[in-house]
Parts: C-alpha cells; structure tokens; sequence
C-alpha cells in the first residue's frame, strides 16, 4: 500500500536501472571505437573509461546525498536560483533526450544491414519510441519496474556474451603499449561515450530506500566496466585487430562466427534479443527527460509534457541522415553530454557547499544511522 | 472520467437497471393477524411456493409463513407447529415462544424484514394482537453434496471441494483451522438477490490496510443501487479488482478449500460468494496464478520442476507461434541446417503464407477448444486436442499448412494447457494473434515491442496494493523462492 | 488526455497502415545456398565464375540439387545476375562450403573482404582451395546425399582424426587480414567421377594463394601451429635394429610447440621448442617394444625424424616469405614497439630458427611380454 504515497525503488531496482541504461548500442562498435586510436590498448582505455565514471558518480553521490529526499527538481531551484535551475534543467532534458535518441538511431542502421533493410525508419521507430514511451510516462515506478523485467534477460545476454565459447588468440590482445600511453589516453574518449546514462542514478536517488546507493552504483558500474572489457576481449582475441578496423559492427562479426544447436545464427539471435536492452535505455532516457521537462515548465500540463516528449522522440528518431556523418556527429554530442553530466554534477556540489544549500535527511535515515 | 473512458463504457459497459425489492420501505408489524397475512398474500401473490398455515395457540390465533423448498418442513410439523398446537398458555410472546422446540429465533417489528428473513428459509410465526413477528430458522436449501474439484483437480491430496452453499464452505474451512484467530464477516451484496458474502481471515496474520481495503470496496459495491444480483463469486471479483478492464486476473479462483487455508495463513484475504462453489482470494499477483495445490502434496523436486515447466509455458503458449512466423518470413539463416531444407520443402508446398496459416490454425485450435470445453468430461478436452491433432494431419495431407506449423501450435496449445488458471492461460493464449501480427510485420523486433507493451501492462499493476508482478518486480528474493521452486518443509 | 489519445490511436494506425511487410523474405521463395564455388572465367581475366550450389525440391519430398555457372566480376555481382536469371531469392545464410579454384586463389580474395560483410552470409561457413571448383560439384553422390554438407562432413572428419585443418570463413578472412600470421587453407582433390579426398593444403601470403604443401608437410605445419589436438605422422625413420620396415605411423597428442621470436639488430632469431607425446599406430619392430631402451631409441629416430622434416617446412615456408606459424604475431605481442608488418616478411626470410623436438611415448601398443607368457 506504500506504493500510493511516495514511489519507492528498491537497490536492486537501482542497479538494474544503471546497467540498463548505461548499456546500449555502444557495444556493437565499442572494440572498434577503442581500437582505432588506441590498438588491443582499447583494453585499457575501457578500464580507466570505467575509473573516471565512478569519480563522476562520485559527485552525482556528493550533491545528491545533501538533499536526500527531494529531487533534482525540487533543489536545483535552491542552488542556483529559480531562472537558473529551470535552464539547467532544460539542458539537461535535451541533452538526455539527444542522446536517448541517439541509442535507437545507431540500432536502425544495424537492424536495417541484418533483417529488414528496406523498412522505413519511421516504421520501425514510431512503435518502439511509442512502447518506450508508454513506460516512461508512468513514472519512476512502472519504469523500474519494466527496466527490471527486462532486466533479467539482458542479463542473461550480458552474461552469455562474456563467456568465450570459441577459442580465442591472446596474441591479438597482448600488445598493450603498441600505439603508446598516448593512444590509450586517445582511447578514453570513445570509452567514456560507451558510459552514456550513468546519470539515472542523479534522477532516481530520492526514491531509492537503502543506505548502500553508492555502493549500488560503482557495483553496477563495475559490472559494465567487465562486461566492456570482457567483450572487447573476446572480439579482439578472435578477430584481430586489423580486421576490427575494417568492420562496421565488430559485434556482430565476432557473433557470426559460432552456431547455436537450435538457432544457428548467433549475430541474428542477439541483434533481435538486444532490442530488449535498446529499449530499457530509451525508457530511462525518456523518463529523465520527462521528468526534467516538468522540472523545467512547471507551469505545463503533465500531459503536454509527456506529448511533447513523444513527438520530439519520433520525429528525432525518424528523421534520416547519412550514416557516417551522424556518427561524427552523435560522437561529438555525446562528449560533451557526458561532460556536462559528469561535470556539472561536482560544480553544483561547490555551489551548494558555498551556499550552505542543504536539503533535510530522512527520518528512516538518521534512525537507520 | 476521461472521454475514451467513458465512449468505452457506452460501448462496452453492461447496462445498468434500476432495481427495487418491493421491500425498501417500512412496514411495522400489525397487531391484527389478518391485516398481516392481506398484506403478505398480496405481497406474495401469485407466488406458488407461499404457504400461510393458521393455527390456534391456545386461546390465541396464529400463523406459520415460510417458503417451501427452502424450509425443513419435517422440522416445521414436528419442531413448530406440533409443540404450538399443544401449546396451553398463550397470553403473551414469551409463553408462546417457551412452546416451541427450536431455540434459533429472532424477534422482528418490521415485517418487510421479517419477510427478508423468510426468503432466507426461515418460518414466520405472526400471532393475533401481538405487533411482532417471530423468524424461526428451519433454512433447508437444496443443495448438492461435498463432490471432487472439477477444476482445480489434483493427482493427490485432498478431494474435497466447495459447493453452493455458504455454510457448507465455511465449515469445510473450519474444519481445517481450528483457531478462533480464523474470523468470517458476513455481508449481503446485490438488492435482488441479497447474497450472503463473507470476508475470511485470519486475524494475527492478515494486513490491516488489506482487510479495511477489501471491506470498503465490499461496501462500496453493497451501496451500489444498480446491482441487482451477485450470482457467482466472479461478479464480486470484477468489482473489487483495481483493473477490472485488464484481462489478466487479479484475483485467485479456487474451489479446494486447503487452498483457501493455504493462503490464509499467509495473511491473505478470502472471500466467499453463497451460491458459488469458487471462492476468492486477495490479493493475487501474477505468479501466484502459476502455482497448484499438487505442488504441496508431492516431492519439492517434482513440484519445482513443474513449476519451472509452468513458467516456460509462459513463454512457449504465447510466442511460438510468432516465432515460426518471425523465422520462416524474416530469418531463415537461424533454422538449423539440418532441418532448413525440410522446412523449405514442406513451405513450398503450401499456397498461404506462414502468416495466413498461422493464424488460421490458431483459429481453428482455438475453436475446437471452445466447442469440446463443453463436453460432459475431461474427456472433452483429450477429445478436442486429439481432434486438434487429427484435423492437423487431414490438413497437412491436403497441403493446406506445413507440417512443422502443426507441430509448432500443437506445442503452443499444449502449453497453455499447463497453465492451471483458465484466467490467465486464457488471457496468455489471446497474446498469441498480436504477437503473429507483430512479426509478420516487424519479425522478432515486432514481437519483443508487442512483450514490452504487455509487459508495461503488467509492471504497472497492483492487486490490492500489492504489484502485480511481485516477487519479480520488484525483487523480493524470499517470496521468489517459491515462485521458482517449491522450497522444502524440512530441511 | 483527449487529445493525446486521440493522437497516439492515428499515429498507431497510420504505422499500421504504413507497414507493408518490405523485409518479408518467405523460406520457400529462397534458394538456399550450400556451397560457393570460385574460379577463373576461362575466356576473360578480369571475370570470375561463381558456381552456387542450392537444393531443388521434387515431389515426394526427394531433394535434388541444382549448380548455377555465373560469370560475374565479384559475388555481390553474381548474386544481382543469380537473382536475374532465377525464380528464388539468393540466400546467403546456409552456406556450408566455400571452395576456391587454385587460379583464383592465385589471383587473390581481395574482394571477399565485402563478401564477409553481407551480414546474412554465414562466417562458419568451411573454406577449402580445388584444382576446380567447379569440378567438385559433379562429383556424383548417392541419391540421399548432397555435395556440400558431403564436403563440409568430410573435411570435419578429416579435421577430428588429424588429417587436415578446419578453417571457417571467419577465420580465413581474420589471418588473412592480421599482421604476423597467415592462413593455411585444405586442398580438395577429384579423384574421379565419384570420389574426392583431402590432400595437403594451399598456403596464402595475406590474400594470395602462393604455393601447396603435400600432405605429409601438412601434417607437420598442423603440430607446429598448435591448433589441433591430435596429428597423424607417417614418419620414416630408415632400417634399424629395432625396426624392419622403415615406416612408422604415429599420433602425436596435444603437440606443443613453443615459439619464441626474438629480433636483434634487425636480425630475427626464433627459437621452436617442440614437445609431444606420442602413440604408436603401426610400425614392425624386431625389438620388444615393452623394453625401455628399445624405445627410447624409437623416440629418439623419430624425434631427429621430426626435426630434419621441420627444418625442411620451415624452410620452405621462409623462402616463399609466408608464416602460417604466427611467429610474427607472437613477436608483436612480444615486442609490439619492434614489429614493423612492412619489414617483417623480410625478416622472416632471413631469419634464423633453431628447432628442437622432444617426444614422450605414451601407449606402444604391445602388451608387456611378462603379462603375454602367462599361462
């Protein structure tokens, strides 16, 4: 009966949602996307990719930790002012929204080279943009609900893709150094964009009723961390270098090469089984960016809110462009979202120290304490 | 209400009649006997099974009202009417009353309740000058006796099953918990038919916010003016579920009694409709559903295979079909080898797409279910997948569908079969026709968007305050042990 | 709420409406492909002829198969005019064998990198080099058998009892593709109108097919790139006192050979310690073969047996600048700073090995004298 009065998530909830969210269409080019600059010393770059987020989590903790039981809404008003607080909080809803569309954007062209290649975009992605939708506008609740559904059959893919079940060559792996520090360095970047959509945890925090969220985070974290570095791994031991830089979707090609008894084609099977994972990272995109929306027009209707979020979606998403060129350009974008969620979280936290900004603690807290 | 609510309700909704019993109003008791009995003949008239016995109790006139059928008449000659004949003082109630041989009585000054009493099955003793009627419990009703569960048939354990009657059921229940914490409230649902409802529980067990919730919602559904009749205990649950237009059940069928106890002591809430051999049991989530009274009264290893057997029922009832569809239309390249060639061949043979003869198999399963459901026995249903399967075979032959889509909805209806709810398996077996649309049009991209819906559907339930798909989402590993196993008594 | 209902019903139907079913590609309008053949068009340097071979149905549920002669300059190509000429659809997802004609193996596979990214087509589909492609599809078969699966079965078998290597189309286009290892692809051979057999293997310098290797040398180059886990040799290691014919077929189990490259002043220098244990499968000894002199003195023929017929690959594989070995991959893993792929197969060339091979027996084959004299 709780549940009326104050949407509550569980931890388990919480880290389903960073895993979920974080996890995407990165994977299909991620061997590739380290690679190019950095060499089998993509490995690495994943690695410290994975270190820097948990310094960023780090600050989302810090500046949400002092206001624990409201949300980004109710306090960025107090940090930076009523005008100010509305404006990041539109940024932040665009930049989402971006990059939410971002994730079925990148997952058309695929679906599109494998399965239906002369489906239209707008007819794929209006009933997938509308059945996220259909989630996300249900509130914290349903969505966490729905993402921990899912849940526990991308898990069971995340798990399947980490065991390498053909033998793979560790001599394409063990030139670690062979393009430099500063090729691993270079190499972070496109590791970093692989981490899109830590910033859930930012969002969903006041709902979260345990003591342990931080640990909840860098435990998820960590698992994402594992699993890129694990599938990296296995692509590059098995198909090498060179050939990755040659590949559109290293995945995929890695997938192709071993035959399941009942579904023989693996790269099939995955890529339709993905779409589970693709859409609970558009769910929790939308959702932050409704959330934001209202955050940000208080005076509008909630259903407004939530029709405008869907139009903008399908129009976004529907709409085609080159696929090389968007690929630049989501590249782009999407590092300076993730700059702006791993930055600004740790200038807010300043402010509101600055400003002795402090929002009450739980009563179940305090007694917990 | 929203407007697409209520253009559903226009087109969907029933028809709600307004409804009186006759005997809204007061009507206090008369002391003249004639005046009463005028008033209840005219009441009753044309009403065969009315019976008004005059008699003289002592130097009193008097009267017997009941109802015959629903009355113990054995027990009205010799436990009323003889000791009232033999009756010597008569000159107030009390002396009467001391006559009689039976001690369950109750005294009325509204003689339109009094009569409510009498179509309860109890006698109505009315005497001259005395501005009281006198209501005698004789209740008869006829009923069947205590048979096996039709539906919830179990290969052991205990036979016994609900029958129509309120009382019958209550003391099946009482014989299972001997506690006085096990507590019944009885409530009268519907104007017309004023059905006896009790609310069962257990009370150091149940939640407080639960119980509270399903009596307001009893009441609620008592003070509607628009109810004629509660006929069986599926209109109570229509009403007292959160999402009644949802066609996954929210509430537990059953109509063994252990059940009833079983879920009971977990704190549950149960409720019992007289005239329905099925009993309620709130709240009910999705996997709940999935779970038998077998799987108590056989080996932990067996009961957890089978339920693991259930869930993947789950799956394999609602997307194998599509799947044949998806693959066949979309992705050969996933049949294995061995097989891609066969499946090829026996395609080509055939004149509709996969798509076509999918769901006109379904179609055609579909029906022989629904005309062999009605069968005198259980061998309907051996009959109607036989059929299923020798219909299959003459269609093969003929070259109308593929052998292999045979196999495939066979396996489909079979595991819908396993589904114990008829609710649910029903409910899941529906799924089927937009999922085989979604791939025919989107292949497995269709149907995952198709589960998601369904899934959202699902997430954003609750039963009674209680989600829908608990211990699943949210997590509660201890109540999901026995979803996916049946956890041993003893360890 | 009115109006987003309203709104989202239309978007639904009109997506309804819009969906035509573009992608459907029904199982029985395709002509699955089992088996690709490449050669040369005879007339034509710059065309190639794409053999495809597909299963036809016939009534009663027979299957026949049907091969398909395509002059095209790339399978792309090919597909476009197979498509052209046929009623079915060309579907790439079942192929089971891909067979090089030895003329176009020597022409080079540049283009199938692309091949390998048409996402339907199967990377575990077996890769294998014929004198002519062609000619291996008309070999003729029982009635119930068909020619790739018979193909791919066969180079299967001879894969798990040691007789030849298995390489998928993955794996060809990935040692093709890296620096420092290059792939070895089996050799089919047409015995006659009925029969064809495995025999030796075609090396490739990246894409290009540059020369054959016998059996026997195949056999050998299997055990030193430690992918298999067990080799038949057929060694001959001359008359002795412990033998009387000079012909000894051996298993080597689990070979081990451990490659260590290293590059001083330019010079490479590569040191290959193989180890094995062995079996016996047949050999004629005049020695009992339970004593352990005498077959310590078998091990050490067939170990200097082994060595000379190493030293003699090797050396072959350095004159023709390829290495199937890997040595160039485990150098850059090694010393990723020095590897340089432009100069390497130079280095190769010249560089100097110094193999060493050690053999353990493990089951001679003959019961122990004591054990046979019981009464």
């Amino acid at each position: 009966m709780q549940n009326r009065h104050r949407p509550v998530v569980t931890g388990w909830q919480l880290f389903c949602l960073i895993v979920n969210t974080i996890v995407g269409t990165g994977v299909y080019t991620l061997a590739r996307d380290v690679a190019e600059p950095a060499g089998a010393g993509g490995l690495l770059s994943m690695l410290l990719a994975g270190i820097l987020m948990v310094v960023g989590l780090l600050g989302l903790h810090l500046l949400a930790s002092r206001f624990p039981r409201q949300t980004l809404n109710e306090y960025i008003g107090e940090i930076l002012g009523t005008f100010l607080g509305k404006g990041y909080l539109l940024v932040y809803a665009l930049f989402t929204l971006l990059i939410g569309v971002s994730v079925p954007r990148a997952h058309f062209p695929v679906v599109s080279a494998w399965a239906l290649g002369q489906t239209p975009q707008l007819v794929f992605m209006v009933p997938l943009v509308f059945v996220c939708w259909n989630v996300a506008r249900r509130g914290v609740v349903v969505t966490a609900r729905v993402v921990e559904m899912i849940n526990y059959l991308t898990l069971t893919l995340i798990i399947l893709l980490v065991i390498p079940v053909i033998p793979i060559d560790l001599d394409f792996v063990r030139p670690l150094f062979e393009k430099g520090v500063a090729g691993i360095a270079k190499g972070i970047l496109p590791g970093l964009y692989a981490f899109a959509g830590f910033d859930v945890f930012l969002i969903v925090y006041p709902y979260v009723r345990t003591r342990r969220k931080f640990g909840i985070g860098v435990a998820a974290l960590g698992l994402v961390t594992f699993f890129y570095l694990m599938t990296t791994l296995l692509i590059i031991g098995n198909l090498g270098i060179e050939l990755i830089l040659m590949t559109t979707w290293p995945l995929q090609s890695y997938l192709n090469r071993f035959a399941l008894e009942i579904f023989e084609r693996a790269d099939v099977v995955f890529l339709i089984a993905w779409t589970f994972q693709i859409i609970n990272t558009i769910v929790v995109m939308l959702y932050i960016a409704i959330t934001c929306l209202q955050g940000a027009f208080p005076c509008l209707n909630a259903s407004i809110v939530y029709f405008i979020v869907l139009i903008l979606a399908i129009a976004t998403t529907s709409y085609q462009t080159d696929y090389d060129f968007e690929t630049r350009v989501r590249s782009t974008y999407s590092l300076i979202a993730i700059g702006f969620f791993w930055v600004t979280p740790w200038l807010l936290w300043m402010v509101s120290l600055l400003r002795g900004k402090k929002g009450e603690s739980s009563s179940e807290e305090k007694s917990a304490a | 209400m929203p407007t697409w609510r209520r253009i559903l309700q226009r087109v969907l909704g029933a028809r709600r009649p307004e409804v009186n019993t006759g005997l809204e109003s007061e009507h206090p008791v008369d002391k003249s006997l004639d005046a009463n009995l005028d008033h209840i003949k005219q009441l009753f008239a044309d009403s065969a099974d009315l019976v008004c016995r005059r008699l003289q109790v002592g130097h009193r006139a008097a009267a017997l009202v009941y109802l015959k059928g629903i009355t113990n008449s054995q027990l009205i000659q010799q436990g009323i009417a003889q000791p009232l004949l033999n009756c010597q003082r008569s000159s107030s109630l009390e002396d009467i009353l001391a006559c009689l041989g039976v001690s369950d009585y109750a005294n009325m000054e509204d003689l339109h309740q009094a009569l409510q009493q009498m179509m309860d099955g109890r006698v109505l003793l009315i005497c001259q000058g005395i501005p009281f009627a006198v209501a005698i419990d004789v209740v008869d009703f006829p009923k069947r006796n205590i048979d096996e569960a039709e539906s919830d048939a179990v290969v052991s354990g205990p036979l016994d099953s609900f029958i129509e009657s309120i009382e019958d059921n209550l003391a099946l229940i009482r014989r299972r918990l001997r506690t006085p914490h096990f507590k019944s409230k009885i409530m009268r649902l519907g104007i017309l038919s004023r059905t006896p409802v009790a609310i069962c529980y257990l009370v150091d067990r149940v939640d407080r916010q639960l119980l509270e919730e399903v009596e307001q919602r009893l009441q609620r559904m008592q003070a509607r003016e628009d109810l004629p009749k509660v006929l069986d205990s599926y209109y109570v649950m229509e009403s007292i579920s959160d999402h009644p237009l949802s066609p996954f059940p929210q509430v537990l069928q059953t109509e063994r009694p252990d059940v009833i106890v079983a879920h009971l002591v977990e704190g549950r809430v149960s409720i019992l409709v007289d005239g329905s051999p099925v009993a309620l049991v709130v709240p009910a989530a999705f996997f709940d559903l999935l779970q038998t009274a077998d799987d108590y009264y056989i080996h932990p290893l067996f009961a957890s295979a089978a339920r693991w057997l259930r869930l993947s029922a789950l799956f394999i009832t609602t997307s194998v079909s599509a799947l044949y569809v998806a693959v066949t239309t979309f992705h050969y390249e996933v049949i294995p080898s061995k097989l891609v060639n066969t499946v090829a061949q026996t395609r080509g043979e055939v004149p509709l797409s996969s798509f076509s003869e999918a769901i006109i198999l379904e179609i055609t399963v579909d029906l022989l279910r629904e005309a062999t459901i009605r069968l005198p026995t259980k061998v309907g249903q051996v009959i109607g997948v036989v059929g299923a399967l020798v219909v299959g075979q003459a269609a093969v032959q003929a070259g109308l569908v593929g052998p292999l889509l045979v196999i495939v909805v066979a396996i489909a209806t079979i595991a819908g079969f396993a589904i114990p709810n008829n609710e649910q398996a029903t409910a899941l077996r529906m799924l089927r026709f937009p999922m085989i649309l979604a791939a025919n049009y989107l292949s497995g991209f269709g149907m995952i968007i198709v589960m998601v819906a369904v899934l959202t559907h699902l997430a954003s339930m609750d039963s009674l305050g209680e989600p829908y798909m608990r211990p699943v989402a949210p997590l509660k590993l201890r109540q999901l042990k026995d979803v996916i196993i049946r956890p041993f008594r003893k360890v | 709420m009115k109006r987003r209902a309203q709104l989202s019903g239309l978007l639904l139907i009109i997506c309804l409406v819009l969906t035509a079913c573009w992608d459907q590609r029904p199982l029985e309008d395709m002509a699955l492909i089992a088996g690709i053949g490449i050669d040369p068009y005879p007339e034509s340097p710059n065309l190639m002829n794409f053999s495809l071979v597909y299963p036809l149905y016939l009534p009663d549920r027979r299957q026949g198969e049907k091969i398909e002669l395509i002059a095209a300059d790339n399978l792309g190509q090919a597909i476009t005019v197979f498509e052209r000429q046929n009623a079915r659809q060309f579907a790439g997802g079942k192929v089971r064998v891909v067979v090089f004609g030895e003329d176009a193996a020597r022409q080079g596979l540049e283009g199938l990198i692309d091949y390998v990214q048409v996402p339907t087509i199967d990377d575990t589909a077996l890769v294998a080099v014929a004198e002519r492609a062609y000619d291996l599809w008309n070999v003729q078969l029982p009635e119930t058998e068909r020619i790739a699966f018979q193909i791919q079965g066969m180079l299967r078998n001879a894969h798990r009892e040691g007789n030849t290597l298995r390489i998928t189309m993955g794996e060809l286009i990935t040692e093709a593709s890296a620096f420092g290892v290059d792939a070895v692809v089996p050799v089919l051979k047409v015995l006659d109108q009925w029969r064809i057999q495995v025999d030796g293997a075609a090396l490739f310098r990246d894409m290009q097919m540059v020369d054959t290797v016998t059996q026997d040398e195949l056999n050998l180059l299997m055990a030193l790139r430690n992918r298999i886990g067990e080799v038949s040799i057929v060694a001959n290691v001359g008359v002795s006192d412990i033998l009387c014919k000079p012909v000894v077929e051996i298993s080597l189990i689990a070979p081990k050979p451990r490659i260590k490259p290293r590059l001083e002043n330019g010079q490479l220098r590569v040191k290959v310690d193989f180890s094995a244990r062995y079996v016996l499968n047949s050999y004629d000894a005049i020695a009992d073969l339970t004593e352990p002199d005498a077959t310590d003195a078998l091990t050490r023929a067939l170990e200097s047996y082994l060595l000379i017929e190493m030293s003699r690959l090797v050396t072959k594989l350095q004159e023709l600048r390829v290495d199937p070995l890997g040595v160039g991959k485990t150098l850059r893993a090694q010393n990723p700073k020095q590897f340089d792929p432009m100069q390497y197969r130079e280095q190769w060339a010249q560089a100097q090995v110094d193999l060493s091979v050690d053999l353990h027996l493990t089951r001679a084959g003959t019961l122990n004298r004591n054990h046979s004299q019981r009464p």
